[in-house]
């Protein structure tokens, strides 16, 4: 399956466990960024390609992420699939003081 | 004239501050819910809204509504105030001209509101005095008494926060300077081969020792320039910021874990997003503040700590914030600078305009200001000095040292400024004064200072104290000259002061 994450309630997602996730955000105009993310508690490294990755552990485990958009507009938090696709996981207008987001990993 | 003029701005900063608690406003469209998605849900049709877009609408991990339940429980004014207090760039005392001052350059940025600084010890003129500056900002203060946000919080790159007209006249200050202590002595030792001119610096009580207009210029990027270099800019201060970030980002992930896994929590989200759903949505404010009062309530038996822990979690997301800031503020203003006016009362010499330019710049993690100016006396009293008096250029370097995060920051200045006194200083002495060193009577009411040209050079070294959540700073300086305006021999001279930013106060009162 080119995608890992699967819808599973509100700002709740599983997937399965061992699989390798890459998350990121798009906007418009291509401004907006990740500048920090953690996954079951640990902080993440960005990747070479901009990419934030982390492998799917069992048991419901809190992603989140710190973003940022000069341009002020809807942003998309996205999964990059393996075939090149998008999974969208939330749409937002970003506002500073929104530039926390948290979603649950559900490992299963 | 001095007391009463005091009083009626202190009074009138007490009325400003009384008016600013009475209406407060919110810069937020609903109390509590992501604006954009609510916005978006309460648009559809009455079957197409759903109790699970509601529930997301309001979710405690979309950060917008964690800071929202911070605001409620902690009050929006305390987060106005902690980012106001990461800033470090603001002109608050009086001009390095002034016989009273700390600081040897004009800073790039006034205060938004009101600031108050009393300074002791001049820098490069030979009569050392106390003077009290007062800072306004006519924007700001017009905004407090209208009832309207002066602080209303947009990140540096939000154009769209605030109008034209407000961003037009938000770069408008103007100040007036106090003898505090009119006839106050030098804290200065001096050295070398002291000319006779220290003789007749006589001072006078004088009141007022000058007022100073001024106007601030940001040339912001366009916003499509913006969108292409932002983050490579933004990735250039990864070691300032990531470690905010992470800060910022832990303390979120632990409130929004202590209350999400609250069993009332999870109740609480379906029931008024069922709610939500079922409302009219002229209705969905007040459910929302309902709903809001009711998370406070959860946050707060979830977390037996959750003041503190709220604390926490405000002030390191205001530290992220004021710092990202301040550090893009250079990459967004492609060019920041200053024009100012000073008009300078020295006791015992004719008044004195300034034209001054400030530039500012961040190039790295420290403050780089420049200051050139030309400094004219305005009256010539019927003597033969040029009408130019000096002219002046000045460089200070800032640094902020420890944590920014910590009760009393300091930051470190260094500087040096020139100054080339044209020709010799003009005095007003009254006509029975004798020439210096001599016993003879000087003409009318002006008298020229022999042998005055010449230049002049400082450096100063000097750490600004700077407690958290206070708006109060203490400059501490010490200054070494080759010689002052009016005596050629070389000084060592110490300064200090305290400032206090009403930025905050006024901040806080909201």
């Amino acid at each position: 399956m080119p995608c890992k994450l699967s819808p599973a309630g509100v700002r709740r997602f599983s997937a399965t466990i061992g699989d390798l996730v890459a998350i990121d955000v798009d906007s418009s105009g291509n401004s907006a960024f990740i500048f920090w993310a953690s996954y079951a508690g640990i902080d993440l490294s960005k990747s070479t390609n901009g990419q934030w990755t982390f492998t799917v552990v069992a048991g419901d485990e809190a992603m989140s992420i710190l973003i940022e958009d000069p341009a002020v507009g809807v942003v998309n938090v996205v999964e990059r699939c393996d075939d090149g696709s998008n999974n969208t996981l939330d749409s937002l207008y970003f506002n500073t003081i929104g530039a926390y987001q948290n979603y649950t990993i559900a490992g299963e | 004239v001095r007391y009463v003029s005091s009083w009626l701005i202190l009074v009138l900063s007490a009325q400003v501050l009384l008016i600013s608690q009475e209406k407060a406003d919110y810069p937020y469209k609903y109390v509590l819910g992501n604006d954009y998605k609510l916005d978006h849900i309460i648009s559809l049709p009455a079957t197409d809204r759903k109790a699970d877009a509601f529930e997301d609408a309001i979710d405690i991990g979309d950060g917008t509504n964690l800071s929202k339940l911070l605001f409620y429980t902690l009050g929006y004014k305390k987060f106005l105030q902690e980012v106001e207090n990461a800033r470090n760039d603001k002109q608050l005392g009086a001009p390095p001209t002034s016989q009273g001052a700390t600081s040897i350059v004009s800073k790039g940025v006034a205060s938004q509101v009101l600031s108050v600084a009393t300074e002791t010890g001049a820098l490069s003129r030979s009569d050392s005095k106390t003077t009290s500056t007062f800072h306004a900002n006519p924007l700001g203060i017009a905004r407090l008494l209208s009832g309207a946000s002066a602080f209303p919080y947009c990140a540096v790159y939000d154009y769209r926060c605030e109008s034209r007209a407000s961003r037009a006249l938000e770069g408008l200050s103007a100040s007036v300077s106090f003898f505090t202590f009119p006839s106050a002595t030098s804290s200065s030792s001096l050295t070398g081969s002291m000319t006779d001119n220290s003789s007749v610096l006589d001072a006078s009580a004088q009141t007022i020792a000058g007022w100073t207009v001024r106007y601030d210029f940001h040339v912001r990027r366009s916003t499509s320039d913006l969108t292409t270099g932002y983050k490579k800019e933004f990735d250039k201060y990864q070691t300032q910021l990531s470690p905010l970030a992470g800060g910022f980002g832990d303390a979120s992930n632990k409130m929004v874990k202590i209350i999400g896994d609250s069993p009332d929590y999870k109740t609480w989200r379906h029931s008024y997003g069922v709610r939500l759903q079922e409302a009219d949505p002229a209705a969905a404010s007040s459910i929302l503040l309902e709903a809001l009062q009711k998370l406070d309530a959860i946050a707060k038996s979830a977390d037996p700590t959750f003041q503190s822990d709220a604390e926490d979690l405000m002030s390191k997301m205001t530290t992220f914030f004021g710092n990202r800031d301040a550090l893009l503020a250079t990459y967004i203003n492609k060019i920041t600078f200053s024009v100012e006016y000073d008009n300078d009362r020295p006791t015992n010499q004719p008044s004195q305009s300034t034209a001054k330019l400030v530039l500012s710049a961040r190039p790295a993690s420290f403050q780089l200001t420049a200051n050139g100016s030309v400094q004219w006396n305005n009256q010539l009293l019927n003597s033969s000095v040029s009408r130019v008096r000096d002219a002046q250029a000045a460089l200070q370097l800032d640094q902020q040292l420890g944590k920014p995060s910590a009760a009393v920051s300091p930051t470190l200045s260094v500087g040096y400024y020139f100054q080339y006194m044209v020709d010799n200083a003009l005095l007003t002495l009254p006509s029975s004064a004798l020439a210096p060193g001599t016993s003879i009577p000087l003409p009318g009411n002006a008298s020229i200072l022999l042998n005055t040209k010449g230049a002049i050079h400082l450096g100063q070294a000097k750490i600004t104290f700077k407690i958290k959540n206070s708006g109060i700073q203490f400059p501490i300086a010490l200054t070494f000259s080759n010689r002052t305006d009016l005596i050629k021999a070389s000084e060592v001279r110490g300064n200090f002061g305290i400032t206090y930013d009403l930025d905050s106060l006024f901040a806080s009162a909201k």
